[in-house]
């Protein structure tokens, strides 16, 4: 992890994302492997001997203490005395808790709770904070300012943060770099840009955002990709390195696709589905179903032009 | 189903009638136990203060219950917390055994147990009673303990531990904090369970002689009022020890239950609360 | 590494639970000479207790004692449970406390009101000759079957209830509901319903209620009179008066196994039931 980075752990449920933090965190052994901090090898480390602290995903905060007891609780384990309470205010004030320093945790709301348990976490000054889903408790409106204040936080502090969630979204908004999860192995690695637009595999491009794939079989590879398909030879940037008569996939992205054109493609409507701000047109063209937007609904059996913008897309490997 | 509930009265009265009695009749101004009643009198418990061996059998009971409770309780906890991380065989071992004692009649086991001293050349007394009564209610207390030790949250300790707490600092500043009102019920138990006790004192009690040893040899020969008013003061103190236990526990688990919760002033309603013994790590 | 904290546990009960058992079963093999105890090995005491018409007859009273307290507390403790079942969550820790007061009242006191309670003059005669309902006072209640197993099924009924009840806590509601809507009376929806699901607590109390009622010594012989004669009273009396220690240990020891053939068979039923398998199995 490069220092001072806000990275992320995505991926579905049961890929191993939170397995990885709990080793970091020394809670689980990696059966190989090692994890090195600062150039120093903790793995045979007991976890409260690693300069890493974690965020559960239940916050997990001491029902039988106050706030303020929660958030110094590092410091009393290690017997600090006397300039405890400033930091512990500080900590506080960081996450602008301090008003309820003498509450206790069931007293609170749960967007309360989580900003005490990063509060709590923080104040031992760690180099590494984990975070475990920490948002997935809190409601979707929560959850957005929430996660601006973390990524300030976190800019703040300037201490690096592994962050582990499944929705893709929140991993977008918060992260410096993404690590993208499949089944137990790393299917991408790359800043959220890139992770969109040149994904390494099929997965990651269905797992991040909408994405319609195209099947077919490249015909040429070097930094662009020939790629020959039902919808005819389609010339884009690869997404990973292939080679010709491999079978890959086009990716293409609702929002690259022009319903109406100019374009090559006839694509007929099957039907149009409200979003709210937008449509989205559910089409099919030579039997690859195909999803793009529009202001306006069109009446389904509608045959349309099609059109994309090739610098856009991207062309990359079946995945596993 | 309010039905079934009005029969929980007639039932309580009943659980409460041999209670009702005793008490009554400890205040009753008449030598014979017999309605209808005579009247009130304080005589039978003023005869108390003058009665040396009812004060000394309720020191005695004490000095017995006290030291039991807390073995019982004690113990029960370390058992329960040895059963949490135990292998399977050995727990499936500790906990038959458990089983076995709770079993077999106390009076069997008291038989026993003065057999085995009387083999091992020891003598029956104070530390025999209090060893076996310590035994005898061990499932009880390691049950008591157990339930809150199951209840635990595991996050909460690996949190401790994630911040820094060696697993020895775990226990005392989060485990044995939260586990506090089951044991103090396990003491309660214990101690209310000795007190109760007559069988294995008749027993293992020797030349010590517990309230319950008092009043049993003294009404071999007849009911006396003032048999009642002595039991009624154990049962007064009985009660005591029960309330005490109880409202302190009251206490604890009013601070833990959730108040009604205020919105964050980003939010307009707050977030669900997921319990955190659900969220299995799935990953 | 936990397992250290076992120790001290498991110490205290082979000392004190273990041993005396097997330092019983090793007297039962020695012999007595003039009040004095002689180490031996043999099988005297063995024999005369299995053989022993007394011994199997107190025996079987034991088995009968047990049996009828765990029906009667089973009749009784059932309407309670289900009602303390369907209280809410306040009054059910009160409700507890309240079931418990058998407990806390001791041995000795409960057996010295119920000797007051059941006496010819005692408030259940007079309320009985006062009403009319008797010219004058029974001598049945005391000193007969009746006190022991009136007593016996007071002592006991908590912990069948509370065996009972913790089972009925994990019934759904809506099951039972589920059942009278389709048609059935209370009664058939208890005996459909309730009564398989809660059966795994039913037995479990069933055991814990036998073992204590079958073992319990003071009640029946300060209750009973010439009835309250138990096989706990003999092996008292062998143990004590006698002095005969290896006959005493030996229809210990017998009763003992009678005890567990009752929780083999328990373990059995409990084992073969659906209930069982639905409550451990984590379904409902």
């Amino acid at each position: 992890m490069p220092q001072g980075a806000f990275v992320t752990l995505l991926g579905p449920s049961g890929c191993g994302k939170t397995t990885i933090l709990r080793c970091i965190a020394g809670f689980e052994r990696a059966d190989t492997g090692s994890i090195r901090l600062d150039g120093r090898e903790i793995g045979g480390l007991p976890p409260e001997r690693r300069p890493v602290n974690t965020v559960f995903q239940s916050y997990a905060l001491f029902p039988h203490l106050t706030v303020a007891r929660n958030v110094g609780f590092a410091l009393a384990v290690r017997g600090t005395v006397g300039r405890d309470d400033a930091r512990i205010r500080r900590a506080l004030r960081t996450v602008r808790m301090e008003a309820l320093a003498d509450r206790y945790p069931h007293e609170l709301s749960g967007g309360q709770q989580q900003r005490i348990a990063v509060a709590r976490a923080l104040v031992a000054e760690p180099l590494l904070l984990l975070l475990d889903e920490p948002f997935s408790a809190l409601d979707r409106g929560l959850r957005g300012h929430l996660q601006l204040e973390l990524k300030a936080l976190q800019r703040e502090l300037g201490t690096a943060f592994l962050h582990v969630t499944h929705d893709q979204e929140e991993a977008f908004a918060l992260s410096d770099l993404l690590v993208v999860m499949n089944a137990g192995r790393i299917a991408q690695i790359g800043s959220p840009r890139e992770v969109y637009s040149r994904p390494a595999d099929s997965f990651v491009a269905n797992f991040l955002g909408e994405a319609s794939l195209v099947p077919g079989r490249v015909v040429e590879a070097r930094e662009r990709a020939v790629l020959e398909t039902a919808l005819g030879m389609v010339e884009a940037p690869a997404g990973a390195p292939l080679s010709p008569g491999e079978r890959a996939v086009l990716v293409l992205r609702p929002e690259q696709l022009r319903p109406g054109g100019p374009g090559p493609w006839r694509a007929r409507v099957r039907q149009s589905v409200y979003r709210g701000d937008r449509f989205l047109l559910d089409l099919e063209a030579a039997g690859i179903g195909l999803a793009a937007y529009a202001a306006e609904p069109i009446a389904p059996g509608s045959e349309i032009a099609l059109g994309f913008e090739p610098e856009r897309t991207c062309i990359t490997r079946l995945a596993a | 189903m309010r039905s079934g509930r009005r029969l929980l009265l007639p039932a309580v009265a009943v659980l409460y009638l041999p209670i009702a009695v005793l008490v009554l009749f400890s205040f009753n101004d008449a030598e014979v136990m017999a309605l209808p009643l005579s009247g009130f009198t304080l005589r039978w418990y003023a005869a108390l203060r003058a009665n040396e061996a009812f004060l000394a059998g309720l020191l005695t009971s004490f000095r017995i219950a006290v030291p039991v409770g807390l073995l019982a309780a004690g113990l029960g906890l370390l058992t329960a917390l040895g059963l949490r991380g135990a292998a399977s065989g050995l727990r499936a071992l500790v906990l038959l055994l458990l089983l076995a004692i709770f079993l077999v009649p106390k009076s069997v086991l008291a038989i026993g147990q003065a057999m085995l001293l009387q083999l091992a050349g020891l003598s029956r007394g104070y530390w025999a009673l209090v060893l076996a009564q310590a035994t005898a209610f061990l499932p009880f207390t390691t049950l008591l303990v157990g339930a809150a030790v199951l209840r635990l949250d595991r996050r909460l300790e690996e949190a401790a531990r994630d911040l820094g707490a060696s697993p020895l600092v775990t226990l005392r500043m989060v485990t044995l904090p939260l586990l506090a009102p089951a044991i103090l019920a396990a003491f309660s138990a214990g101690m209310i369970l000795s007190l109760a006790d007559a069988t294995l004192a008749r027993q293992l009690a020797g030349p010590v002689q517990p309230l319950s040893l008092v009043v049993a040899s003294a009404f071999q020969r007849e009911l006396r009022p003032d048999l009642n008013a002595m039991q009624t003061v154990l049962l007064a103190v009985t009660f005591l020890v029960l309330g005490l236990g109880l409202a302190r526990r009251h206490r604890r688990r009013r601070a833990a239950r959730p108040a009604p919760v205020e919105p964050d002033h980003a939010a307009r309603r707050p977030g669900p609360r997921r319990s955190a013994g659900s969220i299995a790590g799935r990953c | 590494m936990s397992a250290l904290l076992l120790v001290p546990g498991l110490l205290l009960v082979l000392a004190m639970g273990v041993a005396p058992l097997l330092a019983m079963a090793l007297i039962g093999f020695w012999s007595v000479d003039e009040m004095v105890l002689v180490p031996d090995l043999s099988a005297r005491a063995w024999l005369e207790a299995a053989g022993s018409a007394t011994i199997l007859g107190l025996l079987g009273r034991a088995l009968l004692y047990g049996s009828a307290t765990v029906l009667l507390c089973a009749l009784l403790g059932y309407p309670i449970a289900l009602a303390m079942s369907r209280l809410p969550p306040l009054l059910k820790g009160a409700a507890t406390v309240v079931l418990l007061t058998p407990l806390y009242v001791g041995e000795i006191a409960r057996i010295y009101a119920w000797r007051i309670l059941l006496g010819v003059n005692g408030p259940i005669n007079w309320v009985l000759v006062e009403s009319g309902l008797l010219d004058e006072p029974t001598r049945v209640l005391l000193y007969t079957p009746v006190s022991t197993l009136l007593a016996l099924v007071y002592n006991n009924l908590p912990f069948m209830t509370l065996a009972i009840w913790i089972a009925a806590e994990r019934v759904d509601l809506r099951l039972v509901e589920a059942a009278r809507d389709l048609g059935g009376r209370p009664f058939a929806a208890f005996r459909r319903v309730t009564l398989p699901l809660t059966s795994p607590g039913l037995l479990a109390g069933a055991l814990a209620t036998f073992a204590l009622a079958a073992g319990d010594q003071l009640t029946p012989a300060l209750l009973g009179g010439t009835s309250g004669s138990t096989a706990m009273s003999m092996i008292d009396s062998l143990f004590g008066v006698a002095f005969d220690w290896p006959l005493a240990a030996a229809t210990a020891w017998l009763l003992l196994i009678l005890l567990l053939g009752v929780a083999l068979l328990v373990l059995l039923l409990t084992a073969r039931l659906p209930a069982t398998r639905i409550v451990l199995g984590g379904g409902r």
